[in-house]
Order: structure tokens, then sequence, then C-alpha cells
């Protein structure tokens, strides 16, 4: 019997993402995973996977891949030209991709990233309980072109499923980013109003790391001397010169400039699928505001790692 | 320790910043450290990431598994129960080889300048005791035993091997493995503190444990090489 894999035809920025490499921050290896957190779930549920399976995350600029054998997928996150074939396919729904037919995924056209999940699963390289890409670290898999990943196996039929339109996120600039306040907000009280009242366009210079904010400089307020403290994604520090940048799922663990709010979970996965160029505004919110958000928003998941 | 020795500040929706002083202090490094092993021993669940530093315990949490309110009841019982016996971390201690100055130190005369002491006065100071590591962040963090600040590079090298030994501000670093970075050089180790992923724990030193630097010559590098942390531990 054939062993089920699939072969990347093209890789372009695609590497492979889970929910995460928890527990090792305090080594200061960053837990990383997939930056689009509620569409790598939902392709995850999508294809009926009874746990968070490793996804490809792509990026940017597409992706092809062909399967030897039938198997149920799912494509989430931004909007993209897909393709089997010649046969146009729809994402946030399972698909069935056959066996030798090739599946594109075109430019990524609103967002940044999107995901393919295998019924299953992919089989990848897993360090330390986790297959997400670390590319600080070099852990994890970054795909490249004639790369064979093994499926799990499972290619039983799986119930064909679709997204309700009111559980789709809408991608697509300008985006409205909410924020709650951080460690650091009383250090910003006469700047708060006007950074929430700019408006910030994505640096080219971001990536799992950090999205790093073009816009006008944060005023008045003094760096502090802040020793080196452990950093949560999502927060948006604040250099000398007033420039901002968003740390994201690879950010380093720890830093000492001041944060002048954090990006709450809800909209952490929006942040990270804004493209370069695109149009930022921050908005804030109080933290119970954006916990019930949360809560309503993936409280359908069957998981949440 | 009492609940009043700790600030709980919330850090977006889904973190904590708990901070036990704005300056450095032992006691506050120490109580930083009691309170993240008592988290690491227990694995509660939802907490998904614990990152101690030096006054500071940074946390984030699911709060749809564990509440604010719950989390911070946690925190006060394991301070409460804290005993100063388990505050003062005690841990291993290390003997590390290393070569000063010279292409393995380029920046000892600058920092030996910087201190307005000879190079070789530098090297006994900083040799003269054994450093506890103060945090872990991709390698082993020290407060250096320096009188003064020491001033960072205006632009960072591209490369700085692996095992160098570098200073900025009040702050010593080993680098583990090849990156940039624009702290002053002023030695480098032979001893391999990479960190092993096919291991949990990846890193085989922790907070607390001792590095005690000793100085070598150029010709005894060679010599060390290959050799790993755990075989300079020193076996009392």
């Amino acid at each position: 019997m054939k062993e089920p894999q699939i072969t990347i035809n093209s890789a372009k920025l695609s590497n492979i993402q889970d929910s995460g490499r928890y527990g090792f921050e305090q080594f200061g290896i960053s837990a990383n995973g997939a930056i689009d957190m509620y569409a790598y779930l939902k392709a995850n549920e999508l294809v009926g996977n009874k746990t968070s399976q490793p996804t490809i995350e792509v990026t940017a600029f597409g992706l092809s891949l062909t399967s030897n054998v039938d198997i149920p997928i799912a494509i989430t996150g931004g909007e993209a030209d897909l393709k089997i074939d010649n046969q146009t396919i729809k994402s946030w729904q399972t698909v069935i991709l056959p066996a030798k037919k090739e599946l594109t995924i075109g430019m990524i056209k609103k967002g940044l990233r999107v995901y393919v999940a295998f019924a299953g699963g992919i089989h990848a390289k897993t360090t330390l309980n986790s297959t997400s890409r670390d590319t600080i670290l070099d852990l994890g898999t970054q795909l490249t072109d004639g790369m064979i990943l093994p499926l799990n196996g499972s290619t039983e039929a799986t119930d064909m499923k679709i997204t309700q339109l009111e559980d789709r996120p809408t991608y697509g600039s300008p985006w409205h980013i909410r924020v709650c306040d951080g460690p650091d907000t009383n250090i910003f009280t006469e700047s708060t109003a006007q950074f929430y009242k700019n408006k910030y366009r994505v640096s080219p210079v971001s990536n799992h790391v950090g999205i790093r904010l073009k816009g006008p400089a944060v005023e008045n307020f003094k760096t502090p001397e802040i020793l080196s403290r452990g950093v949560g994604v999502g927060s948006i520090e604040i250099f000398p010169t007033g420039q901002a940048v968003v740390l994201h799922r690879g950010r380093t663990v720890t830093a000492g400039y001041p944060i002048i709010g954090v990006v709450s979970l809800i909209d952490l996965d929006m942040i990270g699928q804004a493209r370069p160029g695109d149009e930022i505004h921050f908005e804030h919110i109080s933290i119970d505001e954006a916990r019930e958000l949360y809560k309503q928003h993936f409280n359908k998941l069957p998981y949440r790692r | 320790m009492g609940q009043e020795d700790y600030k709980f500040n919330d850090y977006g929706d889904a973190g904590v910043l708990i901070e036990f002083s704005k300056t450095f202090t032992m006691a506050a490094w120490q109580k930083v450290h009691y309170l993240a092993n008592q988290f690491l021993e227990e694995s509660i669940p939802g907490i998904l990431s614990i990152i101690p530093t030096y006054t500071t315990l940074f946390i984030s949490y699911d709060y749809l598994i564990i509440e604010r309110n719950e989390l911070k009841k946690i925190i006060d019982s394991y301070i409460k129960k804290s005993t100063q016996q388990q505050i003062n971390i005690t841990g291993r201690t290390f003997k590390i080889p290393v070569v000063f100055g010279d292409e393995y130190g380029p920046d000892l005369e600058f920092i030996a300048q910087s201190q307005q002491l000879s190079e070789a006065d530098i090297i006994n100071q900083f040799c003269s005791k054994p450093l506890p590591i103060m945090v872990i962040n991709r390698g082993p963090m020290f407060g250096t035993n320096f009188k003064k600040e020491v001033p960072r590079l205006e632009t960072p090298r591209t490369e700085v091997p692996a095992g160098a030994i570098t200073a900025a501000g009040e702050q010593i670093s080993i680098m583990i493995q090849k990156s940039p970075g624009g702290w002053r050089i002023f030695g480098q180790t032979p001893i391999q503190m990479n960190m092993t992923f096919e291991e949990n724990p990846p890193v085989y030193y922790k907070p607390g444990d001792m590095m005690l630097f000793y100085p070598i010559n150029k010709s005894e590098y060679s010599k060390f090489e290959g050799l790993t942390i755990s075989d300079t531990e020193l076996k009392l």
C-alpha cells in the first residue's frame, strides 16, 4: 500500500505552524504558532481533526502541492484564488483534494496568511512538543520546492462542513485593531489620545516577530529606564524615536521598551494578517470587553490550542 | 512575604506582569524566581507562559480556563506560604574557562578604559567570585561586578560568535549561538552552552546557578572545545 503523502510543488514563503510551542518561554524559546490562530483552528475543525494538527501557513505569494491519495482539506485565512487543477474551489469549507491533482493557492489578495489543513494532519518534525516554525532558533519546517510530507493517514470520509458567514473574519485594509491597556499606559498619559487618532501603515519590514508601523511618532513621553522584562504577544512597543512595533508570536520574550498598549487577543490574528502598506487604526477597549469578544468568537471552536 | 509585596499589573487581556520592585534588588529577584518556580513545578491548567527576569514575572494565561481573580489567588497563596529558605535560591556552580582580550575579546581595552582600570584588573575583578545567573534568555545573563555602566556599541556587529562574553550597561550575557549583537565583547569561552532541543529541559543551567570564570591562554582554547556546560559543573 502506498504511503499517503503530499508533495510541495511550489513552496514560496510557506512553513508549518501549529498552535505553538508552549512551556519553554522561561528559556527564551518563543511560543510561535499560527499567526492567525482562529483561521488555523477553523481549518482543523473543518477537516474533522479531533485535536489541533500541524497546517501549512502560506504567506503572501501562494503555494502549490499534490497529494498521492484523495484527502479532505480545508483552506482558511486571507483571500486568494484557489484551484484544484483548473477548477476553482472555495475557502472556509471542507474540500476533497483528489489524488494526483494539483492544489494551487494564488497570490494572497486580502490579508497575508492562508492556512491549509489536512484530515488527520500532516507529519512534520516535532521539537519540544511542537511543529511550529521558529525562524530565530531554526526550529520546525520551512517548506521548500519538492519537499514531501507524510499524511497521518486518515483518508476516510469526513463530514463536509461549511463555515457560516458570521463565523468568517473580514480581512482587508483599513484594519481596526482593538487595544487594551498595558503595563506602562501611565507613561503615555499625554500621548495615548493622539495614538488612537493616528493612521498607521504596515512597514515591509514585518514578520512573525513583529509588525512595524509607519506613521506619526508618538510624542510627549519619556523613555524610562526599564529593566529587561517578559513581554507579551501583542505588545505595542514605542522606541525612543516614537516609532511603534507590534510584537507577534515569534517575538523575543524579553525587552525593555515602554509599551503603549497591548493588542487584544481577538485582534491579534487580524494585525498579523495586515499586509505591508495596509492602513491600521487602533481603538482602545477595556480588558473586560476584549475578553467578552474573544469568548464569543473562540468558544465556538472545539479547542483553542 | 505578603500581598503588599507586589503589584499585579494587567497586561492586555491575556497577561499579567507581577512586579516586585521598579529597580533591581536581590530580594525582588529572589521573589520573582521563587514565584516562577512554583508555577513551573505545578503546571496549572491555563497558564501558557512564565517569564521571570530581574524584578518582574510575566505570565500569559488562557482566561477561558483560569480567570484573572483565580490567578491572583494562586499567586497570593504561593506568596503567603513561602519560606525564607525557598526564597533564597541556591544553585550549582560551573567553572567556565575564558580567553580574554585580543581577537577573543576585542572590546576588553574599551571596557578597561571605561572603568578606568587596567585590562588585568578587569579580568581579575570579573573572575574574583562566582556570578549568579539572573535571567535566561537564549543564554545566561548576569549582573556585572564592574563599578560603572558599560556603553553599548553604536553600531551592532553583524556577527558575534558563540561563546562570546559580552557586557552592556550593568549586564553580562554569554552568546550561545552566533548572532548579531551590540554588546561589548571582552572574552570568549570554548564551552558549549547552546540549547539541546532533543532534551527537556532544553537548557541545562537555571537562574540561581553560579558561573565562576577563569582565564586561560589562547593556546589552551582548543583543549576545551567540544565540552558542554554539564562537563564544567563543580562537584562538591
